[in-house]
């Protein structure tokens, strides 16, 4: 009894904490001729031409291995960008992101220890968890 | 039916508004870490986005052992700062569980059902270009002609 109730304690008082981290958008001013993303504005001239949402969608299997859409780098990069490509705009601004339901590690450990004791007994149960990231932008060309 | 109307007048006098606040790190003007929910009028380079998320409970409606508080987010950000090697993050966007007085109230007649809590935290990590200037920018990107990237 004294065992679950320390477990408990722990688990509440233990740090839950998820950190996501993503690959660098464009610099200001910008140093390459590639699509300019940027969470802000431009201090170049600029005309709106629409806006866009991605919503990712992804699996995580056993606490670590993510499966599907549901990562930020891609949602951004590919995404995002290539549908700003494809309605003719040369960048994207005031990025807007969100991944609505990332894993803290003891979760993903939680997740791993019960698929791993699972595996180990025979019974072969994958434990998995629904993803999803949700990224928006405005569509611009710049005028100047 | 004394503690009924007891009960009554707290819920009755009781806030509707809830209130989080978070001191931030001082501004870059001063060399240190910033943290701004504005972009940056001067030049600098990004160095990648950054999302922290802290989720727990609140015991007795008001108790937050896991810190869910503004406070806790920003300071797990300003370590991911430091240890990105950027001076700060700019447009950042807070998303936070917030309950009323009336709702922690309820929390903490029914204790054994803790309300679940969590903020987070998004922005994009920047280091400035002290020695860069404004300047002209690169040759504009081409309109996409329908190729793939």
């Amino acid at each position: 009894m004294r065992v679950p109730a320390l477990i408990a304690l722990l688990a509440v008082l233990s740090s839950c904490n998820a950190v996501v981290r993503g690959a660098r958008l464009s610099s200001v001013p910008q140093t390459d001729n590639t699509m300019y993303l940027s969470t802000g504005g431009t201090p170049r001239k600029f005309k709106t031409i629409g806006f866009v949402q991605i919503r990712g969608y992804g699996q995580e299997w056993g606490g670590y291995g993510d499966v599907g859409d549901a990562q930020l780098d891609g949602a951004i990069h590919a995404a995002l960008a290539k549908e700003a490509a494809r309605m003719g705009g040369q960048g994207v601004i005031n990025i807007e992101f969100l991944d609505e339901n990332p894993s803290t590690d003891v979760e993903r450990a939680q997740r791993a220890y019960n698929t791993v004791t699972s595996v180990l007994s025979g019974g072969a149960r994958l434990e998995t968890k629904e993803r999803y990231v949700t990224v928006t932008g405005e569509v611009i060309v710049f005028t100047e | 039916m004394r503690q009924a109307s007891l009960l009554l007048g707290a819920f009755l006098l009781s806030a509707c508004t809830a209130v989080s606040y978070a001191p931030l790190p001082a501004q870059h003007g001063q060399g240190q870490i910033f943290v701004t929910a504005q972009g940056l009028q001067e030049p600098y380079e990004s160095v990648g986005i950054v999302q922290v998320t802290r989720r727990g409970v609140l015991l007795f409606g008001f108790a937050d052992p896991a810190g869910t508080d503004l406070q806790a987010a920003v300071g797990e950000v300003e370590g991911q700062v430091r240890r990105a090697g950027a001076d700060g993050v700019i447009n950042t966007k807070v998303e936070q569980t917030n309950y009323t007085t009336l709702a922690r109230i309820f929390g903490a007649i029914f204790f054994f059902a803790p309300l679940p809590a969590e903020v987070t935290i998004t922005g994009e990590l920047v280091r400035l270009r002290r020695n860069a200037s404004p300047g002209v920018p690169p040759a504009l990107p081409q309109p996409n002609t329908g190729a793939p990237l």
